[in-house]
């Protein structure tokens, strides 16, 4: 289980974060709400250490992740895919790739990994030797939520993983997520601005605004629920 | 002919060991975007290392292998004590330190083993082979010169290019914060990367000792042509280090053959200068327009 506790993260004299507070249950799907500013990425930054929070924790399997570096986090299986995807496009796709799982002692298993992401991508598959540069915007994200999944995480923390994208793709991308939590007993907590698409998959939903939380809930009840719709996200 | 066979000959072999700083300034560069204007005078330490084995009988091979050792070890040693306390400020500040760092290391080689020039016997003749009836100015010393910096520069390539570490030194240099999300220990590669370069600048300052002496700032003017080379090849490219640093030697050989050994350092400035003005990002550097 991931729990956040009383979460306050500043830049400065700015309150990104105020005491947020919410837990996210193994094998599910949370989607972080809210408009532009709100402090959805600042909250996934903060989990997985990019930046220190001014109090409260993030704990995850006995271990709180804000007195830890962003690498011994990584290593407990938790992977965040930064907002504008983080693919580096001076390397090729499958160098992007093995960088995912090259912390991991397992080479055997790392190359089963890679053989699956292509497998669960076809389009990286046929790519694997060209630069990122020349990806798609659709199959930039392919390769930064693949070479998460390289890790074998246990909990996947998504920044706007529907952001430029086309709808079609989107709901693609998405269904994948739903696939990957039932086949895996991943937890995911998915940062999104396209609200509908993201509640159509997820478990629970948080909304944010101005870094506080003010809507925390079942997805299927917000979706349900059209004054709470209108009211916190606008559709 | 004759005379122009030699510059180039020597304009090979000059530029192999510009090529060896220059990719040492690249190695700091890529992680850091920091220029190590230290770089020539910690190649001048290590040098001093090894004549000192030498001058205690030690073989030639073993003083050579023990201060590129040096050079590793001095490299790391300098990014975790001096770089990285200054890491977040701006890279002015760093700067400022690897120029304070050259002041001292040169003032301190003078105070430890004087500043008197002195000779380093290197185990190859630096006298240039016959061909025919002519000596030409290509000695077994610059045959090994030329073998060494291309040793080294492949090593470095297949690290790069096929090693797992080589991965994990591109993706910290292109993208430092997505390579520590991806759990690539990022303090460490910097550390590496230090290391590297000074090995490729202790291997310059092993190069240039048994021809041009060594004192304490020998290599003053081997780092300006090293730097001009880098700046060549855009400061990001390994290859264009190499491509650089022959350019540079192959010039200045022909501007110092040609209009006298004076004008060899303002043909350094006069080149610099061009390129700036006209490819400021270098001849080999790919400038990817990065996209969101």
């Amino acid at each position: 289980m991931l729990e956040i506790r009383d979460l306050s993260t500043a830049y400065g004299p700015v309150l990104a974060l105020d005491k947020v507070s919410f837990e996210v249950a193994d094998g599910t799907i949370t989607a972080v709400l809210g408009a532009n500013g709100a402090g959805k990425t600042t909250l996934l930054r903060t989990i997985s250490g990019l930046v220190r929070p001014k109090e409260g924790f993030v704990t995850y399997g006995g271990h709180d992740l804000t007195r830890m570096a962003v690498e011994d986090i990584v290593r407990l299986g938790i992977a965040h895919v930064p907002e504008g995807r983080g693919v580096i496009q001076e390397l090729t796709v499958e160098e992007n790739l093995r960088l995912g799982s090259l912390w991991r002692r397992d080479r055997g298993d790392s190359r089963l990994a890679l053989e699956e992401v292509y497998e669960l991508f076809p389009p990286l598959a046929g790519r694997r030797g060209q630069s990122a540069f020349t990806l798609s915007g659709g199959e930039r994200q392919m390769l930064a939520l693949g070479r998460a999944l390289m890790a074998r995480p246990q909990a996947l923390l998504l920044d706007e993983p529907s952001l430029g994208l086309a709808p079609l793709v989107t709901a693609q991308i998405m269904g994948r997520l739903r696939q990957l939590t039932q086949r895996t007993a991943m937890t995911i907590l998915l940062v999104e601005q396209n609200a509908r698409s993201a509640l159509s998959i997820a478990d629970q939903a948080v909304v944010l605004s101005l870094g506080r939380v003010v809507l925390l809930d079942q997805a299927s009840t917000v979706a349900g629920n059209a004054e709470l719709r209108h009211h916190y996200l606008g559709f | 002919m004759h005379r122009f066979v030699s510059f180039t000959l020597d304009g090979i072999t000059n530029g192999m060991i510009y090529a060896a700083v220059a990719m040492a300034l690249v190695l700091i560069w890529r992680g850091t975007r920091i220029v190590n204007f230290a770089q020539g005078a910690m190649g001048m330490v290590t040098t001093y290392v090894a004549v000192s084995l030498v001058d205690r009988h030690i073989s030639y091979w073993v003083a050579f292998t023990v201060a590129l050792v040096a050079g590793l070890v001095l490299g790391a040693l300098v990014e975790v004590t001096l770089i990285r306390p200054v890491e977040n400020k701006s890279p002015l500040v760093a700067i400022i330190v690897t120029l304070g760092l050259l002041i001292a290391l040169e003032a301190s080689a003078a105070l430890i083993w004087g500043g008197r020039f002195r000779s380093f016997q290197a185990p190859f003749s630096i006298v240039g082979l016959k061909v025919g009836r002519s000596q030409i100015a290509l000695s077994p010393f610059d045959i090994f010169t030329i073998g060494a910096v291309l040793a080294v520069m492949v090593g470095l390539l297949v690290l790069f290019r096929r090693t797992a570490t080589g991965l994990r030194m591109r993706a910290a240099a292109f993208e430092p914060e997505v390579a520590r999300l991806l759990g690539v220990r990022v303090g460490r590669v910097l550390t590496l990367g230090w290391a590297l370069a000074a090995v490729a600048g202790s291997l310059a300052g092993l190069l240039v000792a048994p021809k041009l002496f060594l004192y304490p700032n020998n290599m003053d003017a081997v780092l300006v042509f090293g730097f001009t080379a880098a700046i060549l090849g855009g400061l990001d490219s390994p290859v264009g280090a190499l491509v650089g640093g022959l350019v540079i030697g192959l010039a200045l050989s022909y501007v110092g053959g040609y209009l006298g050994a004076d004008t060899e350092s303002i043909g350094a400035f006069v080149i610099l200068i061009v390129v700036l003005m006209a490819r400021p990002g270098g001849i080999f550097t790919r400038i990817n327009p990065r996209r969101v």
